[in-house]
């Protein structure tokens, strides 16, 4: 007669009866992690039909919980795309938006709004005045030409 | 590579919007005696133009002054209308109305050049850009100089 462990029969008892239940889809999430790690640690060729699936079944698992490798490369290949074209609109927007006004005079700032468009103001008097000149010129041209007539 | 692309992409669309002026304020902007005006937005919005950048150089020895006549002349080449005398065979005053931008703001470039002592030369280049037209530029030069 040889002599049966209890521990082992236990552990077989129970592998069998949530085995029963796993396949007829009434086990619980605690029963089946318990007939995974019973499984896992039973080496009898008996459950190893049983090991298989739940082996099968944890590697399915492993796989739906994840993106497939070309879902993700589109994924990759968008988020890529997102960023490239975030960095060229915030390239081609930098310094667009919000105000400025500020001078270098021998390289020292000057960020008074008003003596800042003082300068402006002084800068097209210039210009004014060169433009005056030129029309002035025009003018003594068109007047030669006239008298000339 | 996408992302170098599309940045190579943005740096060339963004320098192709550029005077070859605003190029000379950037240059020139820390030379001895420099003064440059930034100004965008603000109260210049009232003019209807979006910035302002100017470069006077009170004393430009010749090779700088010669510099940014020639750059003056290049943008002369691309501008759809332009006002310019000359004195002694050389740009004394220009204002150049650019083709507008991509965003449709026009593009002026106005530039004065005047003698200065010891055969230095006084500078002054304006780049411009803003939904003004030319002729209320003019008018805002003309009632800034009164």
């Amino acid at each position: 007669m040889m002599d049966q462990n209890p521990h082992t029969d236990n552990r077989t008892d129970t592998i069998a009866r949530l085995t029963e239940r796993y396949y007829a889809g009434l086990t619980s999430l605690e029963e089946e992690r318990t007939l995974r790690q019973l499984l896992a640690r039973d080496e009898s060729h008996e459950h190893r039909p049983q090991r298989a699936t739940m082996a099968y079944t944890a590697m399915m698992r492993r796989r739906s919980s994840r993106p497939h490798n070309s879902l993700r490369k589109a994924m990759s290949m968008a988020a890529a795309l997102t960023a490239a074209v975030g960095l060229t609109y915030a390239a081609l927007t930098f310094g667009t938006d919000g105000s400025e006004c500020y001078a270098m005079v021998d390289n020292r700032m000057i960020d008074d709004p008003t003596t800042v468009t003082a300068m402006m103001e002084a800068t097209l008097g210039e210009v004014a005045a060169a433009r005056d000149d030129m029309h002035a010129a025009v003018a003594n041209q068109l007047n030669e030409i006239s008298l000339q007539l | 590579m996408l992302l170098i692309a599309c940045l190579a992409m943005a740096g060339i669309a963004l320098g192709a919007d550029r005077t070859e002026a605003a190029r000379m304020i950037d240059r020139y902007a820390s030379s001895h005696g420099a003064e440059v005006t930034v100004i965008k937005g603000g109260d210049l919005s009232r003019y209807s133009i979006s910035e302002y950048h100017s470069l006077t150089l009170p004393s430009a020895d010749a090779a700088t002054a010669d510099a940014i006549a020639a750059a003056v002349g290049t943008d002369m080449a691309s501008a759809a209308d332009r006002e310019v005398s000359y004195h002694d065979g050389r740009i004394k005053y220009a204002f150049l109305t650019l083709p507008p931008d991509e965003a449709g703001l026009n593009r002026y470039v106005i530039y004065v050049c005047n003698p200065a002592q010891n055969g230095r030369r006084r500078v002054v280049l304006i780049d411009i850009k803003g939904k003004a037209t030319a002729r209320q530029l003019q008018n805002l030069i003309k009632i800034t100089s009164k």
